[in-house]
């Protein structure tokens, strides 16, 4: 059965389905947002240049870029490994030069082979990298600092060696090996690239799924709590470096077969190169937050910019200043962004959502079925003092009387006198709406844990916690955060409503400052154990409860003011109509009557100047945004009542406390052997009244509508 | 400022948008339940009091369009042709002002019209009377009457005035264009000196020149609540001043919305509007702010009210010495009027009828 599209109950044009607002608010909620950056510029400037550069994708720009990308790739790796534990490594470019010269004076003055050159050349890179490393988490002295000393020692090394071997080093021995890690390809991609590409795709798993990655991750958000959570932030910001020394060895080691570059200043620069890429990509350089896939990203930039100087025949310095200027722009950016995007993505998320209600009774006003009286006033108390907010009462066959509480119990008191209560179970969510299976099982709709079976002997059974996320929405709505009501259909199915797939149920006053069509009705399938959408687009649904002859479930729109029926099984099945509307409070749960009617009870009632509000979202907007939330406006939430209502939706009495003391507001009742439960969502009690004979039938309301095999099996439950 | 642009201006730099505030209470005015703890209702049943006045020794109330004046020995009662707005004790005999008849004084059962000008007909908030019979009037609003308070509060035109009339009612200064001015109280240093004037929907009081009526200065601003009569402590360099609403972050964010306002104000009626109220009506009608919400059978006192009870004690420095405040859920709320004799204060709430009498004790005078 397709889902119901409740929209329409709102009354309000199709545009207000969605919100640009709120649109933007979800896309920068996700994490992914942090990649779209680097990739759209990345993206673009490729648009760009091959519109605007003359041969920017020749294939032989193309092997030149994936040699570029290839080394300053692996650059970029090494110090983003670094950067991610919070640490920042500018002596990557003196690295390389020592490295570079270390192959080459293995190859070419000691006449070692190609694979032993490169290997020292990585020994060289991990012993700088050590030194770095031993340095800023042995002696903690601070990143910058320290590595631009060591930027200006290995420099100098490089000096001394290339006075030392100068002479030397103009032998070129032929090696093919040396050839072909200089100049080898496999299709057009580069040696150097297709290794670059293999450390990406390592380290891209070792950060995001390893351990390794986690307390690096770790470290660099915030060293203190990483330290408390036993892991050692000396160690990981060690190993940091010691990586990026490794990366530069392995650059330095390309770099020397495919130049041969015996300068001195060899590899100079490459960390302004290498930190534009990186910080480009969306690495954060206050630690903890970046990627190497985005990294790599950056790189491409760098290397595009690189191309395209040299394509359109600038100075080099061009080149260093667009770096200097990209550096410096997206250094405040990540700056702002990393700050900002939180804040942004919560100011945004709220957009409110309009209501129309028609004429509003006047509950004050005198011979209406509205009129207030005092028929609840004198209800007996069951825990009193005890109960803190049942919102929902049980009861079973025995006479024994369940209730949630806002601890996340539920209460049992035992019948018929109900002066002993004691925990029945333990939710560990907001229990909220409560009904009997077949089985003789509580089901429980607990507000942030979903649909609960509770088995006579009070053991928990999850049966639906979450729902397969809606494919086009950005917004995950896969977690049934908000489960209000519930109620079983005769085929053993529970329907339970959802109320909203945004908002936590503990939140559920901002959903009323919101109303906003958020919420769901969702259908457990015991058969299959599954659960479907039965209705979508929901402003709060709130009550359900399955109708008299089993065909239909009423559901309750609390801040619409109204009760609609959703047809699930005959010709109509799958279709919804309305029941009531422009009702005088905000109905909550609704329970079948023992006389073939329903109790409706009501959350709180209508008064004149919110309704006026409803039509004002901007309003409610900012008093969510600018007030304390004990100072946000609400309807009157401290009075309500109860009404039977008919099968067709005629209002036949209500119920009320006119003194306000013991039961201002009633969130459900539930009727048992003559006698009317009355549970409050804020109450401290449960309370009792005797119903007139008149009013009660012979309907079995605990029994599922349709079935008779429900009584029996129950009854055998019951006595074991 | 145009929302959006004061969402990103907010974002990038948060402390140049201000957001709706009220000053807390704090020092003299922390809050305490001291009107709740009122020793008796005295005269209980006899109405609501609009002003009460000492009158040599003797308190004057008025209820209605009934003035009595208490004496050891009984009570007089003069009746008036409409409702008390203002009363004000002189040399002889108490002017008051009579809604839609203008200032007439009382003395010893007589009544006689003290000036019938157009201006002093309706709404005359406070009186105060000058060496050398005169007198001073505020009118509060010159579009709304008394009761309607709510409505000069929220549509901001600021129609209130002052005026100086002299011994035959002759108007002979005015200045217009205040903010609901509803109280007036004389200075500390004797004739010629300046006059208190309270501006309530401007949340202050300041000094005014008794013959110019133009400003000398503020004597309090930035308060809490919204500032209506004050009266001279007996003895001492202070004042009583009466506040019989408080502000709320709602109201203050409410105040920029005039769309919202204008379509409540045109289809809601005046007593169930977001916004203060001198005393609560029916719960059923009114709106909630979450901080009222009752929970397990309880509402905290320190939730945002609608209707507040509120006294303070001024000194001439400005310094509240003292408060007394009946809180959330309380039944002394919309003080209009209060005057100490004998070490009591008789107080008029709007909430109640007739006074609320609390002994004071000098223990609670802030140091």
């Amino acid at each position: 059965m397709r889902p119901v599209d409740a929209f329409s109950l709102t009354g309000q044009p199709t545009v207000r389905r969605f919100s640009v607002g709120r649109s933007v608010s979800d896309i920068l909620s996700r994490s992914w947002v942090e990649g779209a950056v680097p990739l759209v510029l990345a993206v673009g400037l490729f648009l760009l240049l091959t519109i605007t550069t003359p041969g920017f994708i020749s294939s032989g720009t193309q092997v030149i870029m994936a040699r570029n990308i290839g080394e300053i790739g692996l650059i970029a790796m090494g110090l983003t490994v670094v950067m991610l534990a919070g640490g920042i490594d500018l002596s990557v470019g003196s690295m390389v030069g020592v490295a570079n010269f270390t192959a080459l004076i293995a190859f070419r003055v000691w006449g070692l082979t190609a694979g032993v050159a490169v290997l020292l050349a990585l020994a060289a890179g991990l012993l700088m990298g050590a030194i770095n490393g031993a340095l800023i988490a042995g002696l903690k002295t601070r990143p910058f600092v320290t590595t631009l000393v060591t930027l200006m020692t290995f420099r100098t090394v490089v000096q001394f060696a290339q006075e030392g071997y100068a002479d030397k080093l103009i032998s070129q021995p032929q090696d093919s090996t040396w050839l072909l890690l200089g100049i080898g390809r496999i299709g057009i991609l580069p040696l150097s690239f297709i290794l670059f590409l293999i450390v990406l795709v390592v380290v891209q798993v070792l950060v995001t799924r390893g351990r390794w990655g986690w307390r690096l991750l770790a470290v660099g958000a915030s060293p203190k709590s990483a330290r408390r959570n036993g892991i050692s932030p000396e160690w990981a910001k060690f190993q940091s470096y010691v990586f990026c020394g490794a990366m530069c060895g392995l650059a330095g080691a390309f770099m020397a077969t495919r130049q041969g570059n015996t300068s001195s200043s060899a590899g100079s620069g490459l960390e302004l190169v290498a930190l534009t890429a990186v910080v480009l990509g969306g690495v954060s350089l206050a630690g903890g937050r970046g990627s190497v896939v985005r990294a790599s990203l950056g790189v491409a930039i760098v290397a595009m910019i690189s191309q395209a100087t040299q394509l359109n025949s600038l100075d080099s310095s061009w080149y260093v200043v667009t770096l200097a200027i990209a550096l410096l722009a997206f250094a405040t950016f990540d700056l702002k962004f990393g700050k900002y995007r939180g804040t942004l993505a919560q100011k945004l998320s709220m957009r409110p959502g309009k209501a129309n209600l028609g004429e509003l009774i006047d509950v004050t006003a005198p011979g209406t079925p509205w009129t207030i009286n005092h028929r609840l006033t004198d209800a007996k108390a069951i825990g009193l003092g005890e109960i803190e907010g049942g919102e929902d009462v049980a009861i079973d066959r025995d006479g024994n009387v369940y209730c949630g509480d806002r601890r996340g119990w539920i209460w049992r008191f035992e019948g018929p006198d109900h002066d002993e209560g004691r925990v029945f179970a333990r939710t560990g969510g907001l229990p909220l709406g409560l009904a009997w299976d077949a089985e003789n099982n509580l089901l429980c709709a607990v507000g942030g844990i979903g649909l609960v079976r509770i088995a006579p002997d009070g053991t928990l059974e999850s049966l639906a916690a979450s729902i397969r996320k809606t494919w086009y929405k950005v917004s995950d709505d896969s977690l049934v955060r908000a489960a209000d009501d519930l109620d079983v259909a005769p085929d053993g199915s529970v329907y339970f409503s959802d109320f909203s797939s945004r908002n936590q149920a503990s939140e559920y006053v901002a959903e009323i400052l919101e109303c906003r069509p958020n919420g769901r009705v969702l259908r457990w399938d015991p058969q299959r154990d599954k659960v479907t959408l039965a209705a979508k687009n929901y402003s709060f649904p709130n009550g359900v409860c399955t109708s008299h002859d089993g065909q239909s479930i009423l559901i309750a729109a609390t801040l619409l003011c109204r009760v609609d029926r959703l047809w699930i099984a005959g010709p109509r099945a799958g279709q919804i109509e309305t029941v009531m509307e422009n009702l005088p409070g905000y109905p909550d749960n609704i329970n079948r009557a023992s006389d073939g009617n329903y109790w409706l009870a009501f959350a709180g009632m209508r008064v004149p100047a919110y309704d006026v509000l409803m039509r004002h979202d901007t309003v409610r907007r900012r008093a969510f945004h600018e007030l304390a939330a004990d100072e946000w406006p609400m309807p009157q939430l401290n009075v309500s009542c109860v009404a039977k209502v008919t099968e067709s939706g005629e209002v036949l009495n209500t119920l009320w406390d006119g003194t306000l003391e013991n039961h201002g507001l009633i969130t459900s009742v539930r009727e048992h052997d003559g006698c009317l439960y009355i549970g409050g969502l804020q109450n401290n009690r449960i309370g009792r009244i005797q119903l007139d004979p008149s009013e009660v039938g012979d309907v079995d309301v605990r029994a599922v509508p349709g079935t008779q095999s429900g009584k029996v099996i129950a009854r055998v439950g019951a006595s074991a | 400022m145009n929302r959006f642009l004061r969402t990103v201006v907010e974002l990038v730099a948060p402390t140049r948008i201000s957001h709706p505030e009220v000053p807390p209470m704090e020092l003299g005015m922390t809050p305490n339940d001291r009107l709740e703890r009122a020793d008796d209702v005295a005269w209980a049943g006899t109405g609501q009091v609009d002003d009460v006045v000492l009158v040599d020794g003797e308190l004057a109330v008025a209820t209605g369009n009934v003035v009595t004046v208490h004496r050891a020995d009984g009570a007089d009662q003069t009746t008036l042709p409409d409702r008390v707005t203002a009363m004000a004790a002189t040399d002889n005999g108490i002017v008051v002002a009579v809604s839609g008849h203008g200032l007439l004084k009382v003395n010893a059962g007589r009544v006689d019209p003290q000036s019938e000008d157009v201006s002093l007909r309706h709404n005359v908030t406070a009186l105060l009377a000058l060496p050398g019979g005169e007198l001073l009037a505020t009118v509060g609003s010159s579009e709304r009457d008394l009761d309607g308070w709510v409505w000069d509060l929220f549509e901001q035109k600021a129609t209130g005035s002052i005026h100086r009339i002299d011994a035959d009612g002759r108007i002979v200064q005015s200045r217009q264009g205040l903010p609901w001015a509803a109280g007036l109280a004389e200075g500390m240093e004797g004739p010629g000196s300046p006059v208190l004037l309270s501006l309530a929907h401007a949340h202050r009081i300041e000094y005014v020149d008794p013959t110019s009526l133009q400003s000398l200065g503020t004597f309090l601003e930035g308060l809490p609540s919204y500032p209506w009569r004050i009266s001279r402590a007996p003895g001492r360099d202070s004042w009583w001043v009466s506040m019989p609403l408080v502000r709320s972050r709602l109201t203050e964010l409410m105040l920029g919305e005039k769309a919202f306002l204008s379509d409540m104000m045109a289809t809601v009626p005046t007593q169930s509007w977001y916004g203060p109220s001198m005393a609560g009506g029916s719960v059923y009608r009114e709106p909630l702010q979450l901080g009222g919400l009752r929970v397990l059978g309880q509402l905290k006192p320190w939730a945002p009210p609608r209707s507040y009870g509120l006294v303070v004690e001024v000194d001439a420095f400005g310094r509240v010495l003292r408060s007394l405040h009946s809180r959330a859920g309380g039944t002394t709320h919309g003080v209009v009027a209060a005057v100490e004799h004998e070490g009591s204060l008789w107080v008029a709430a709007r909430s109640r009828s007739g006074l609320v009498r609390v002994t004071l004790s000098e223990d609670e005078v802030v140091s």
